[in-house]
């Protein structure tokens, strides 16, 4: 009997579409589980095993190894070692290893298949750099590089088609198929144009905070507005590399043998603004120093918010669960040319520095930087099992690298309750040895899905030796134009009967297989698909069905040119799994493949398509971006072709919707459901934060707003505390640019309600102003910041943590003649309060007006809450040892010790001051015992001073007084909907 | 003279130590207390601790294969032995049994000091790198040294080349800049050194962040310093003063070579002590304090606190980096922790190569006041000692 029919239509975002035929199905779908499958799995991890001086070590045994998964030892199932034959430094004659199928026997095996894929990143590198980088690692391949083993040499693209890394090769042994990708690299120039603008920026710091006093506050915030603009771009600039080097995973992810990825390049930002600000804050606190007494000096700048290490971590855990591992190296200066000088001497106000006074700042700012392009890259190896060098050292790393795949020991194990889909924890030590190991340090046993798309996915890249258990077969038909370019491309897989387990089941025999298959062309590389085809044979036909060929038929639209299809087709019931490939040159070309050997012809020995070997192919760059085209949005299906290639026309959100749903959103909050409210606000800024559409967004909003201020400008409150209590969620989740949308419009908002609401909403809305001061000063926009506190306070004079704040922030900038100031009223007008108190007691005696300081500091000794005499007790002490009244410190402190007899801060004290006065011994009794002690119940009070001064009951009452009104919102909705 | 002070003034070096005998099947022992390789005087404490699937029965303790103690019934085993003043090794042995009738032993021997490596409270120490185009120079000789105390030449007494015995505190930041796999990467580098100790070296770790957040005893054992780290988190301000002081002072009784290596940026948000008030302590310590200062880039903007504004931590800084300096340590910038672990190593492979010199101190005053050391060591070659001592 033979059936045929449509099993299956897949639409593909790629463009590439499958028509799936069974034509000997013999398809009546199973109706029920046909057998039941126990499997063992196993899970193999490659260790490295480097002695004290990095040398590899030899001779381990399965018994010297000890594994952990999730924190429990588990059995070592399988192991074997990898030995190299000769030295293991990698002299002459080592080579990388090349494909060796050949089983271990007696625990011992050689090398297997090293498969690496090398990312040139031009962007970070000055290009002569880059291409001595380049001739380094060509000398490696001509040393090493042999058959089988396995190379792809990549690099990003970028601009029109970033997105997308564009190979040089595919996964060959042969060398000069690389060497062409070199100098093809070599050729081209590098993308250095943030590293101008990072010497540019630090150049201008330089010149900036030398000049007159009477601009340099304007020029700061000009220049950090171009640090966070740099920022900005960096960051999404490593956000595309780590895209990439995510492609490149999934590429090796199914391959057999040793994975890993090389990375070359000038390194991958994880805080991008960070060596700026640095270099700004150090230039503002030299320039501070040199300011005339009385003089105002510029805001500290806020910290960059901007930080990529959860994208690089996801990157991370990505290869490691998928056994890649990273080698990486940055190479080049990482601030070439950078004139790294900042001005000294005297800087009077109108008056620029002193010419010739000049000290390099050079090695803290390049530290930073380096710190910061390298710290990525050691993360990345780190978590995945491969290595990093510091100090640019790509022939020290590509050493490390050969002797890395040259020995190693693979061990195997049965992950418990190892459910696909979940990701555990791996630690591999070695028993009783001084030895150090290097390994992924995570895995996830993947569902058999996953692995044979990942085995059919990388077999697009490379070439493929597989055993083919089911002895499946290809083959291609004509084909078939389709428009623009575009060809149906009909190919059909077999397979014999015989070949696949069918189980008796009742009257039948059943099975089933499914097929995995993905396409590349000139344009796309597509996902891969399933098709899953039942198989229900009659006892009486089973014979003669296992003498003939099952034959799957499916059809996919490809780009003109050249391309290839990798299908993987597995035995569902003994999941056997074979994987084959097809390379083809589709439609009609007019002109001779030059070179040959890039993408097709590398794979040789499977059938071509039409056009015929003579047809005269396509001139093909090796560096042509066409070969790997951009990966297809994932989530836009409906892209037409037409429509690639086109300019990105600035986003706009539609109007009309977007005032609705912030509509929507506040009259959740005026039913009182503030949590439903916050999430259609987020959900909202975040499809805006898609499209970096902040501007229009906040017009919008505005827009809405205005409507309800003319209605009811005191319902306008807890609107602002919407916006605020969603800036510390954005900031969480590091949304930096919805932070600051969030931080904008709760401003906006509590700003104008503090000068023009009810005079009992004024006072609220500087609670809530004084809650966004509190944010940025823990952030430390202390200027931002203080401008909020002074804000809050003209809304409510008697608002004391609006005071405190401030004083705090005076005191972080050492103004305490301006913190003492300011506490003073609240100390008098609220004598209980004992923080007012302690603040302006510790203010005072910084500023040596001791005559009101020490009695202050007197009648807080009994005060409550505990931190505040802890602390009071410590300054007293502190004062007496520093004026060697030993005798009054060592009163004080008994005293104290019987209240808080573990305190840690008071126990140093006593040991200091018992060494002060000649007990060493002592002391170091009494150090350690707070060392032995642990941590103290009771938060560090020291810490406690240093923080912001807010309460949860402060809080609450906040949320109350904002949510009275809540029904003139309500009104203010009703009055302005249409 | 202070017992303390004597013993401090001894020289060890190539002590001899037995192994540790292997445990039996189902049933361990490990004798936690005394330490294994370190002389013992006096009141000695011991503790073992024990282990079986099974109740465990009892514990005897033999001192020098004579029985000395006997507890019945389930751990703890703790006994407190009076092995007397004299300079002598011992063999301290304990024995347990659990109800199965399974027994396992361990063993500690301590050794004598060699008396002929015997020298005098008064002799002072110099622990001196030399290094010449970057590297250690380790071919010099005694009369290749010239060293000038409080102005005045002095004449070398003892001088050695090499391995004497550390006793090394790791103290690491765990505060707040340290989260996650920053502190992960630091540990490292610390486990990294006390792996490639040589085995009468002792060790011992204080991660520190307002307060002690872990600490591991000093050991030489890898294991038993890396023993509860999985549950350290970082966390918290910064007491980096207080915490430095009380690794001076924790190394004051500590026999050998007393080496403070912090890992830090150096920026101290709660101290109740002043890195002036550390500096007054580290002068009058043995200790060469070595800094392996991470940049200051997890706090852009933030060096300030309500206790310091940022010119006031700048002065702490450099304060912390002159005591460093006058100790004899250095500073070892580390450009990410990454590289940790090869500056943890860097370190102990310098103190491997050190020159220690020993003399008696003409004139000697002991009235309290700062002695300026100056050591010398030929021509091309550069030498870092510590720079001087409080004379009392």
């Amino acid at each position: 009997m033979v059936e045929s029919g449509v099993v299956r239509t897949l639409k593909s975002s790629t463009a590439l579409t499958a028509l799936a035929i069974a034509v000997i199905g013999l398809g009546s779908p199973a109706a029920a589980r046909v057998s039941e499958l126990i499997e063992v799995r196993v899970v193999n991890v490659d260790v490295t095993v480097n002695d004290r001086k990095g040398r590899p070590v030899a001779g381990l045994e399965r018994a010297d190894f000890e594994v952990q998964v999730d924190g429990k030892a588990v059995e070592i199932v399988n192991f074997y070692a990898v030995e190299p034959a000769s030295s293991p430094r990698g002299g002459a004659g080592t080579t990388l290893p090349a494909i060796d199928t050949t089983p271990p026997e007696t625990g011992t095996a050689p090398a297997r298949p090293l498969q690496l894929a090398i990312l040139v990143d031009s962007s970070n590198v000055e290009a002569h750099a880059r291409n001595e980088a380049l001739e380094r690692m060509r000398d490696f391949l001509r040393a090493h590089l042999r058959a089988g083993a396995q190379v792809m040499l990549a690099a990003p693209r970028r601009g029109a088609n970033a997105g997308t890394v564009a190979p040089y090769n595919v996964f060959t042994d042969r060398l000069d198929l690389v060497e062409r990708g070199l100098d093809e690299l070599a050729a081209t120039p590098a993308q250095d144009r943030r590293l101008a603008e990072f010497r540019e920026i630090l150049q201008d710091i330089g010149v900036s905070l030398a000049a007159s006093s009477a601009s340099v506050r304007g020029r700061v915030r000009s220049l950090e507005a171009r640090i966070r603009a740099f920022s900005a771009e960096a960051s999404r600039g490593t956000a595309r590399t780590a895209a990439d080097l995510r492609r490149l995973v999934d590429r090796l992810a199914g391959l057999p043998g040793r994975k890993a990825i090389l990375y070359l390049g000038g390194g991958l930002s994880l805080r991008p603004g960070e060596a700026l600000s640095g270099a700004l804050n150090q230039a503002i606190g030299r320039y501070v120093t040199q300011l005339p007494e009385g003089a105002r000096a510029p805001d500290l700048p806020a910290p960059s918010p901007d930080d990529d290490s959860g994208e690089l971590l996801a990157l991370a855990r990505y290869a490691s669960v998928r056994g890649v591992a990273f080698y990486a190296v940055a190479v080049g200066d990482p601030m070439p040319g950078a004139s790294a000088t900042i001005s000294r001497g005297s800087v009077e106000a109108g008056s620029g520095a002193t010419p010739g006074q000049e000290e390099s700042w050079a090695p803290a700012v390049g530290n930073r930087r380096q710190f910061d392009l390298e710290s990525s890259l050691q993360l990345l190896a780190g978590a995945t099992g491969g290595l990093a060098t510091g100090g640019r050292d790509l022939g020290r790393l590509l050493d490390r690298l050969l002797e890395d795949s040259r020995a190693f020991f693979s061990l195997g194990i049965q992950p418990p309750d190892a459910d696909p889909g979940e990701v555990h924890r791996l630690e591999v030590r070695i028993r009783g040895k001084r030895l150090r190991v290097r390994h992924r340090e995570t895995f996830r046993a993947m569902s058999r899905d996953e692995e044979a798309a990942a085995r059919t996915l990388s077999a697009l890249w490379a070439t493929v030796n597989d055993p083919n258990p089911l002895k499946i077969r290809l083959e291609a038909g004509d084909p078939r134009p389709a428009g623009n370019d575009v060809y149906s491309v009909p190919f059909s897989v077999q397979l014999p009967v015989a070949a696949l387990a069918i189980a008796p089941r009742g009257e039948v025999h059943a099975g089933q297989v499914s097929i995995f298959f993905a396409a590349r062309d000139r344009l796309a590389a597509g996902p891969v698909r399933k098709a899953v085809f039942p198989i229900t044979l009659p006892d009486s036909e089973i014979l003669e069905a296992m003498g003939r060929m099952a034959d799957y038929r499916l059809e996919l639209e490809m780009q003109q040119g050249p391309g290839k299809i990798a299908v993987g087709v597995r035995d569902d019931l003994d999941p056997r799994l074979s994987v084959h490939t097809l390379a083809l040159v589709v439609g009609e070309v007019a002109e001779p493949l030059t070179p040959p050997g890039l993408l097709v012809a590398v794979e040789t020995g499977e059938p071509r398509l039409a056009p015929a070997p003579a047809t005269v192919p396509v001139p093909v760059p090796v560096n042509d971006p066409s070969l790997d085209p951009p990966l297809p949005p994932r989530e836009d299906p409906s892209v037409s072709n037409k429509a690639k290639g086109k300019r990105r026309r600035k986003y706009r959100l539609p109007e009309d919707e977007t005032a609705d749903g912030y509509r929507h959103a506040l009259r959740l909050l005026a039913g009182g459901d503030t949590a439903a409210a916050q999430a259609a606000l987020r959900e909202l800024e975040s499809g805006a934060a898609r499209h970096a559409a902040f501007d229009q967004l906040g017009k919008i909003e505005s827009q809405v707003l205005l409507e309800l201020e003319k209605a009811s400008p005191d319902g306008l409150l807890p609107v602002a505390l919407l916006h605020a209590d969603l800036l510390p969620i954005y900031r969480r989740l590091s949304l930096a640019p919805l932070a600051e949308h969030a931080l904008r419009m709760s401003r906006r908002l509590a700003t104008s309600v503090a000068s023009q609401g009810s005079l009992e909403t004024r006072s609220v809305a500087g609670r809530v102003l004084t809650e966004l001061a509190g944010m940025l000063l823990r952030a430390g926009r202390l200027g931002e910041c203080e401008e909020l506190f002074e804000l809050a306070l003209g809304a409510e004079e008697d608002n004391a943590v609006a005071r405190l704040g401030l004083a705090v922030s005076h005191e972080r900038r050492g103004r305490y003649e301006q913190a003492a100031e300011v506490l003073g009223p609240l100390a008098e007008k609220q004598p209980a309060h004992s923080e007012a108190r302690l603040r302006l007691a510790l203010n005072l005696e910084r500023l040596d007006k001791t005559d009101r300081s020490r009695p202050l500091l007197k009648s807080l000794l009994k005060a409550s809450p505990d931190w505040i005499p802890l602390l009071a007790v410590q300054e007293t002490v502190r004062i007496a040892i520093r004026e060697r009244r030993l005798k009054d410190a060592s009163n004080v402190l008994a005293a104290a010790l019987e209240r808080w007899p573990g305190h840690p801060g008071l126990r140093t004290q006593q040991a200091f001051m018992l060494d002060r006065r000649g007990k060493p011994r002592q002391a170091r009794d009494e150090v350690a015992r707070l060392v032995a002690a642990g941590p103290p119940d009771m938060p560090s009070p020291r810490d406690r001073y240093n923080r912001w001064p807010a309460s949860d009951a402060a809080q609450s009452e906040l949320r109350e007084s904002t949510g009275e009104r809540l029904t003139d919102l309500g009104r203010a909705l009703e009055a302005v909907t249409p | 003279m202070s017992l303390n002070s004597h013993l401090r003034g001894w020289l060890l070096v190539g002590l001899l130590a037995l192994p540790a005998a292997a445990p039996l099947a189902a049933i361990t022992v490990r004798i936690t207390e005394p330490e294994f390789g370190v002389p013992v005087f006096g009141r000695v404490k011991v503790v073992a601790e024990v282990e079986s699937e099974h109740q465990i029965s009892r514990a005897e303790l033999f001192l020098d294969g004579r029985a000395a103690g006997l507890l019945e019934g389930p751990p703890p085993y703790r006994w407190t032995l009076e092995v007397g003043e004299d300079n002598v090794g011992h063999r301290f042995e304990v024995m347990a049994r659990d109800a199965a009738g399974e027994e396992a032993h361990d063993v500690v021997i301590t050794p004598a000091i060699q008396v002929d490596q015997e020298i005098e409270v008064e002799l002072q120490q110099l622990y001196v790198t030399v290094t010449r185009g970057g590297d250690a120079a380790r071919d010099l000789e005694r009369g290749d040294f010239t060293v000038n105390d409080d102005g005045v030449r002095q004449q070398l007494v003892t001088f050695e080349r090499g391995d004497v015995p550390l006793a090394a505190l790791l103290l690491v930041d765990s505060s707040d800049s340290m989260r996650g796999e920053r502190l992960r990467l630091a540990l490292a580098g610390a486990r990294s050194f006390v792996d490639s100790m040589a085995r009468l070296d002792q060790a011992m770790l204080l991660l520190f962040a307002d307060t002690v957040v872990h600490r591991a005893p000093f050991t030489g054992f890898p294991g038993v310093l890396a023993s509860g780290l999985d549950g350290a988190r970082a966390g918290g301000g910064t007491a980096l003063s207080d915490h430095l002081y009380a690794a001076l002072k924790l190394l004051e009784d500590r026999q050998g070579r007393q080496v403070v290596i912090l890992l830090s940026d150096g920026v101290d948000t709660t101290s109740v002590l002043e890195m002036s008030d550390v500096l007054w302590a580290a002068r009058r310590s043995q200790a060469l304090v070595y800094w392996l200062r991470l940049p200051l880039g997890e706090r852009p903007g933030a060096i300030s606190s309500a206790w310091r504004d940022g010119a006031g931590h700048h002065r702490e800084l450099l304060s912390l980096e002159g005591l460093v300096r006058s100790s004899g340590g250095r500073i070892v910038p580390l450009a990410s922790l990454g590289d940790a672990t090869a500056a943890f190593t860097e370190i102990l492979g310098e103190l491997r190569g050190q020159y220690v010199l020993g003399y008696y101190p003409e004139p000697r005053r002991n009235d309290g006041h700062w002695r300026k050391v100056r050591v010398r060591a030929g021509a091309g070659v550069k030498v870092r000692a510590r720079e001087g001592y409080v004379d009392f």
